[in-house]
């Protein structure tokens, strides 16, 4: 038969691959380096300025230290054990609730999004209490709750609970009727086309709603501890680097950490997609790339 | 084993589709349907299939009413083939997914898959993504996932589309061949009887019965052992032609013959009569 090599000379439709296909791979090699380098510049700029602005004496020393001295200070809290108890202390909050939110939100997303009535009155819901801002709901949460850990981890979870559901909401509208209606053809049912289209289709949204929440639910996080106490956790660490007369060095370095761990999430995050559903990352990374 | 009686469809948007088809279809035949664009073909193919619960009408398959839910054993090479092919699994995966239903194991999902993928001219390219392939190529990979899964009823939608000439003869030689059996012994999916959930784990006996919608009229004299020509708007049968070739058709010698040449201007003027 014919091989490959003369394939696609019909006038096909094109598949869903983005105008930048006509890039070639090398060029896409060197702009993804050309960009790490944008961000390290940036970020190095970032520093250098914030370094003149302290030692130029801009600024009161005292509230902003030198950027050389904070990332110094970032660095040695990596082998303090106590600081490393909050951050445990914060991440496993974090990372908790997080995962209880997936586990609910997923699930109910997939029930709301494959019953058409229901959908409707599930997106009502969510639009109702969606606004309602997390940080708004730790007094109750304090009182219902008590234990600054279990405060901590349902307010995460509840943050965490409308990205992913909204997500995987819309990811079920943008299924293909197409392929869904392909796998039916076959002879598949219902619970089927859920599992084999429906949800591998709206695993990038799924995803990003995921990491969506995975930011604001580190916000709610140190925020709770803030607020809530407890003797453990990055936020009560930072509440200690206040008192008495205060260290802005020591303060600084805990946001940076902060900071750390929100994109470490999201790297990670970024990296699991690009893994688990190639066909999402094709845009960024062409066609036959 | 296809019969179809009354048949109407109006969407949901008002517009008539397709008005009181009458089609009866012959266990093993391959039926050719032609007709202009958005005469209502593949309407019709959606509600033979169960996709699409027709306004009137009753169709059924094997003796069981279709009725909107898909008859067993049911094959469709859909028009929209970049829509039908699921990105996020290779190209093997693709086509070895359906026959899970067949109750087939990995390694047997496989062997078959790379099979069929080799029938279309696709070998090595099982562990690509459909979308790292042309849109010819693209069509062949839907193809061979309807062929590899055996199907005693095909529904194609002008299957063969976006594939240079070479290769479309090719492909109509290969459908031709994969029909299996001999003529006139059909009806693989059992008349009467429930056919059981789900298919069978070996292929049925006997031929597939194929719909096969095109825009070629070449193709449709060709391959067809009848040709339906619908009109539309809404469609309807214009006229149901048989087409008394030789078997095998030779792509020079059948289409050389005159009762060819004549069936061809045949379905030539009625495609054109409104
Ligand atoms: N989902 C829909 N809602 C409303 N009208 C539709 C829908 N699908 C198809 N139609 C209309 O029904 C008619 C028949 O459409 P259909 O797709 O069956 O045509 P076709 O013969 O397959 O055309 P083509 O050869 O271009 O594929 C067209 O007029 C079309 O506009
Ligand atoms: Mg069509």
């Amino acid at each position: 038969m014919t091989g490959p090599a003369r394939a696609g000379a019909g006038p096909g439709p094109e598949p869903r691959a983005p105008a930048r296909a006509l890039l070639r791979p090398g060029a896409l090699v060197s702009r993804r380096w050309g960009r790490a380098l944008l961000g390290a510049l940036g970020a190095g700029g970032a520093v250098l300025v914030l370094e003149l602005l302290a030692r130029g004496g801009a600024v009161d020393d005292d509230a902003l230290p030198p950027a050389t001295s904070v990332l110094a200070r970032a660095a040695g809290m990596a082998v303090d054990d106590g600081f490393l108890g909050h951050l445990g202390t914060t991440v496993s909050a974090w990372l908790g609730g997080l995962a209880l939110a997936v586990a609910l939100a997923v699930p109910a997303g997939l029930l709301l999004g494959s019953l058409p009535w229901l959908d409707r009155a599930g997106l009502a819901v969510v639009e109702l209490a969606r606004p309602v801002p997390s940080v708004a709901l730790i007094p109750l949460a304090i009182l219902v709750f008590a234990e600054p850990v279990r405060v901590e981890r349902s307010l995460v979870c509840y943050a965490a609970l409308w990205p992913i559901l909204l997500n995987t909401l819309y990811g079920l509208r943008d299924v293909d009727p197409v392929a869904k209606e392909t796998l039916r053809a076959f002879g598949f049912g219902a619970p089927a086309v859920l599992v084999r289209v429906s949800l591998p289709s709206a695993g990038p949204f799924v995803l990003t709603g995921v990491r969506i929440a995975a930011s604001v639910g580190l916000i709610v996080a140190v925020s709770a501890e803030l607020r809530a106490g407890g003797d453990s956790g990055l936020g009560v660490y930072l509440l200690q680097t206040q008192s008495g007369g205060g260290r802005p060095d020591l303060m600084v370095a805990g946001a940076v950490w902060a900071g750390a761990l929100g994109t470490a999430a999201n790297a990670v995050l970024v990296g699991a997609g690009r893994l688990a559903f190639p066909h999402s990352a094709r845009a960024a990374a062409g066609r036959g790339g | 084993m296809l019969d179809i009686t009354g048949l109407s469809h109006r969407y949901d948007d008002g517009h008539q589709a397709v008005d009181d088809i009458e089609l009866s279809v012959e266990g093993g035949e391959l039926v050719s349907i032609v007709g202009p664009s958005g005469c209502g073909k593949s309407t019709l193919l959606r509600c033979v299939a169960g996709l699409q619960r027709p306004s009137a009408g009753r169709i059924t398959v094997g003796g069981r009413a279709v009725e909107g839910a898909v008859p067993p054993n049911l094959a469709v090479v859909f028009q929209d083939y970049t829509r039908s092919l699921f990105p996020w699994l290779t190209v093997r995966d693709n086509v070895a997914l359906p026959l899970r239903r067949h109750g087939l194991g990995r390694a047997e999902r496989r062997a078959r898959a790379a099979k069929a993928l080799a029938q279309v001219g696709l070998d090595g390219t099982g562990s690509r993504y459909p979308w790292q392939l042309s849109g010819g190529m693209q069509q062949r990979v839907a193809l061979a996932r309807a062929l590899a899964y055996r199907p005693s009823l095909l529904l194609m939608d002008e299957p063969f589309g976006s594939v240079d000439a070479q290769t479309r003869e090719d492909l109509e030689d290969l459908l031709l061949a994969v029909r299996g059996g001999p003529a006139g012994e059909g009806g693989p999916a059992g008349e009467g009887g429930p056919a059981g959930e789900g298919g069978t784990a070996k292929r049925p006996p006997g031929r597939m019965t194929i719909l096969l919608v095109t825009h070629d009229i070449d193709e449709s004299v060709y391959v067809g052992d009848r040709v339906v020509v619908l009109t539309g708007a809404p469609g309807r049968v214009h006229s149901d032609l048989r087409v008394d070739l030789p078997a095998p058709r030779d792509r020079v010698a059948t289409r050389g013959l005159p009762e060819f040449v004549r069936l061809r201007a045949e379905v030539g003027r009625a495609v054109r009569r409104p």
